[in-house]
């Protein structure tokens, strides 16, 4: 086994999950302007609810998945009925959702503590796949780990493919102008709450993604939030392409950093290299400059 | 608790003194019950224990009020700054043998420093970026004070001795009274500070930061400042609890500490004075009492500040003062008391370094020319502002015409720094003021109305106007934050000002009503004053009649004759073509971000290709 091809590996494998939260977090962002606090929540109710449904109660894989994607979907348009909604109606411009966002981030986290308890669970990779590895340029590879990171690449073609089509418009026109685009004919809370709950289910596929390479647990929570919008702030806000390289940049960030130090250095060495990016490029690689609306 | 009465036209009471002292009461008796706190409880020293806990909690609640209510900035890394004080402290007396005093001194300095440098990159970017990474520096922190061995790894500090003085070494009492005693400080310094100058900058940047910056507030300075009290508050509540609980452990800094506070002044009420205090009790006394309690703490954080954020925003002093307000059993804020007499009367009382009314003379003698000279401007390949140049005579009233989509509001963008131009150069008074932010330009001297008026929603009229002198304002930092009789006799000076300058423009009226109840006619009108009371040299309207009746606009048209004749330029972009006729001593056409005609009205307006570029006839 050989060091450096070994964090390739873990680099590419988990920055695909982190790709995909990246995204989860755009998709969110795009029309209402909010970063949400709970994107790692639903990450981690993915991984749960996967270890439920087909470790616990033995369904097929892609039984699981539709359930999972559809409780996660379910999850993140309660918070936006709830956490987003009532605030941005009362105005577009406070930041009191950085409050009721992490407000909901720690209801869900205690809810699901409070029900499956703290102890890490199983979960299953796809029939058909193993996490048996063998030796591929002396890194150690399973078929299960290909199969992430190729799902995490069609995800992305997939939502850059949707961004060209009459609906990626309209969320471009929300996003620029909510009034405006009412204006026009879009109903931007209808899209908000369809972007709440494509984003849970992307987050809840990187959550049963994940949950077979680390087992589920609460803490995923907290694991995916930091890491997931590094991800999303490094590539750019906003940028499909920018969240795949910012989650591979990450995801090797914190494997170097584990294997070079140890693992309580991951997060430290996923901020420095944010506030880096931060102090150079505020903007993020792949987005555009903002414009100041006055 | 008076402060955020929503009642806004009941007028100032005639027994000022009295009603200061009936203010101090409720300060008076929270102060003496901490101070008998020990003998009510028969030093009993878990109860000491407890009050001193709540004592130190409530210095970093004080702090997290300030940049959170006031300045509206999320910072979620409380624990982080906690800990390094904390540890600091520890490792200075344990392993060093430094005295308490000293080492908790050199702490702060630390704990500030540390805390800008993470700070600053993202304060830059937005509030979101700045509450998730202060987030994860709590983790970050508590996961390398686990890792590392002069931290004493999971174990923590232990051992941590009593601060001494000479030989005596202070009982838990003896530290409660240390911490009373530092509450008082931080709460005088502090609503001194929300008081002045600084907290209207601290308001105004909160709920308008274009409003702030076009009255000269550095609004990134300004936050900075805010978030350095808070770390130094932090710091010192960290060097306390190293000694009251004897030991540190990584344990004790978690995100939900951190959140604790958040929580707290939430509760209380965010942005209010008696907020942090309230909701620190609440939330000390609901589970020390309900021990069951526990486990569901965070849930119960969370529930509460959801709800809390959504229903009430400004918690438990929100509540009653609404309550109080609706029942009658407060008398709402009055405006300081200002005798009220004609402008004459207020010149005569002119004392200290205050300017009683308007000082036209000093006006008079800076020059509020402006010349912009081939600026372009371009948004992502469409060029809004072509080869634009134009000359403001100084002391004139210029107003500037064009369809939609001309470049109008760009070019007023463009003079007052909000944007910079691609290319070309703004000139007032001969000095090149190009390529300076937004602040600095006002501090030049040029003021700015917008299209929809930047009125403080929380507010009174006459605060409004106020925070104009933001950039005049004499007293320093220090002087205000110990109230010396400097800052007291300017502020007085300066609301007399303010006064004169709304009765000028005959919008006194406004004067105690609060922001969010304000007229449309009359926000003009504030707006306008605002810009009076900052004694610019030019003042930037942008349409500033649209919206307005007839009446309010002969009202307006007025206003603005006033502030020509006080010396100052005015620029305005204006769509009522009468108005502009009427007071414009020139006018400039703007057709696809060039000036197609410039020059008196009635020149202007009988120019066949403006006539079909303007009115498309």
């Amino acid at each position: 086994m050989d060091l450096t091809t070994q964090v390739l590996r873990d680099g590419l494998v988990f920055g695909s999950v982190l790709a995909l939260v990246a995204c989860s977090f755009n998709i969110i962002h795009r029309p209402t302007n909010v970063l949400n606090f709970a994107q790692g929540d639903f990450v981690m109710v993915g991984a749960m609810l996967a270890a439920v449904t087909m470790t616990v109660m033995g369904l097929p894989w892609l039984v699981g998945l539709a359930l999972v994607l559809l409780g996660c979907a379910a999850t993140a348009l309660v918070e936006e009925r709830v956490a987003v909604t009532p605030v941005l109606r009362r105005s577009m411009t406070s930041v009191s959702w950085v409050i009721t966002t992490l407000a909901f981030s720690i209801i869900v986290e205690n809810i699901i503590a409070k029900a499956w308890g703290p102890n890490p669970r199983t979960v299953p990779v796809p029939p058909g796949l193993s996490q048996d590895a063998t030796d591929i340029g002396g890194a150690l590879v399973s078929s299960y780990d290909v199969f992430v990171v190729v799902v995490a690449a069609l995800i992305l073609v997939g939502l850059e493919l949707l961004d060209r089509t009459p609906l990626g418009s309209a969320l471009s026109a929300v996003a620029e102008d909510r009034e405006i685009a009412m204006l026009r004919g879009i109903n931007p809370v209808r899209l908000t709450q369809r972007s709440f709950l494509l984003s849970g289910a992307i987050a809840g596929l990187a959550g049963v993604l994940v949950a077979p390479l680390v087992l589920a647990n609460t803490s995923l929570a907290v694991q995916f939030l930091l890491p997931g919008f590094a991800a999303a702030a490094i590539g750019g806000l906003g940028s499909n392409r920018g969240a795949l390289i910012g989650g591979y940049t990450i995801g090797l960030v914190q494997a170097a950093a584990a294997a070079q130090f140890a693992v309580a250095y991951q997060s430290a060495a996923v901020f420095v290299v944010l506030l880096g990016v931060l102090l150079l490029r505020p903007q993020g690689i792949f987005a555009p400059k903002a414009v100041r609306h006055v | 608790m008076s402060e955020t009465s929503t009642n806004p036209r009941v007028n100032r009471s005639p027994s000022r003194g009295r009603n200061r002292a009936l203010r101090l009461v409720p300060a008076a008796v929270v102060l003496l019950a901490a101070l008998l706190f020990p003998s009510l409880v028969g030093f009993n020293a878990y109860w000491i224990a407890i009050a001193l806990e709540v004592g130190i909690y409530l210095l970093v609640a004080y702090g997290v009020n300030l940049l959170f209510g006031y300045c509206g900035v999320p910072f979620l890394g409380m624990g982080a700054l906690i800990a390094v004080g904390s540890y600091g402290t520890a490792i200075l007396m344990t392993a060093h043998g430094w005295s308490f005093w000293t080492a908790t001194l050199v702490c702060i300095p630390v704990v500030v420093l540390g805390g800008a440098a993470i700070a600053l990159p993202s304060l830059r970017v937005s509030a979101w970026y700045f509450a998730l990474i202060s987030l994860s520096v709590n983790q970050i922190v508590q996961g390398l004070v686990t890792e590392w061995d002069f931290t004493g790894g999971f174990t923590g500090i232990v051992g941590i001795a009593m601060p001494t003085i000479g030989t005596y070494v202070l009982t838990l009492s003896d530290l409660l009274y240390v911490v009373v005693a530092l509450n008082v400080v931080v709460v005088v310094l502090m609503s001194n500070a929300i008081d002045s100058r600084f907290g209207r900058a601290l308001i105004a940047m909160r709920d308008s930061e274009e409003a702030a910056a076009s009255i000269g507030v550095h609004t990134v300075g300004l936050r900075m400042v805010a978030f350095a009290v808070l770390s130094a508050l932090c710091s010192i509540a960290g060097s306390f609890l190293s000694v009251v609980n004897q030991i540190v452990a990584p344990a004790d800094f978690s995100v939900t500490f951190a959140i604790f506070f958040l929580v707290a002044v939430v509760v209380g009420g965010a942005g209010t004075k008696w907020g942090p205090l309230l909701g620190v009790l609440v939330f000390f006394a609901v589970p020390e009492f309900l021990d069951f309690l526990a486990s569901w703490q965070q849930l119960v954080y969370g529930v509460v500040l959801l709800l809390l954020m959504i229903f009430a925003p400004k918690g438990l002093v929100g509540v009653v003062t609404d309550l109080a307000s609706r029942t009658g059993l407060t008398r709402p804020r009055s405006v300081e008391p200002v005798e009220v007499g004609s402008p004459a009367e207020t010149h005569d009382e002119k004392e200290g370094s205050g300017k009683p009314v308007l000082v036209e003379s000093e006006l008079e003698s800076r020059d509020g020319g402006l010349v912009l000279d081939g600026i372009c401007k371009s948004f992502g390949g469409v060029r809004v502002l072509d080869e634009l140049s134009l000359t403001v005579p100084d002391k004139s009233i210029y107003a500037i015409v064009g369809p939609n989509g001309s470049g109008k509001t760009t070019t007023l963008n463009v003079i007052s720094g909000f944007y910079q131009p691609d290319s070309g150069t703004v000139t007032l008074g001969g000095e090149g003021i190009t390529g300076r932010p937004g602040y600095a330009v006002a501090r030049m001297g040029v003021a700015r109305t917008f299209q929809t008026p930047r009125i403080l929603e929380q507010l009174d009229g006459l605060d409004n106007v106020l925070i104009g002198a933001y950039r005049d304002e004499k007293a320093s930092m220090v002087e205000v934050l110990l109230n010396t009789g400097r800052a007291r006799r300017e502020r007085k000076a300066l609301r007399a000002r303010a006064h004169s300058v709304l009765r000028l423009l005959g919008a006194d009226e406004v004067a105690a009503t609060l922001g969010s109840e304000i007229p449309h006619g009359q926000r003009r009108l504030v707006e306008v004053a605002r810009a009076i009371m900052s004694e610019s040299r030019i003042l930037l309207l942008d349409e500033p009649a649209a919206g307005l009746s007839p009446n309010e606009i002969s009202q307006l048209t007025a206003a603005l004759r006033t502030v020509s004749k006080l010396g100052m330029t005015v620029v305005l972009i204006e769509h009522h073509v009468d108005m502009v006729i009427e007071i414009a001593d020139c006018v400039a056409v703007i057709d696809r971000g060039r000036v197609i005609a410039e020059d008196t009205p009635a020149v202007v307006f009988s120019q066949p290709e403006v006539m079909s570029a303007y009115m498309g006839v």
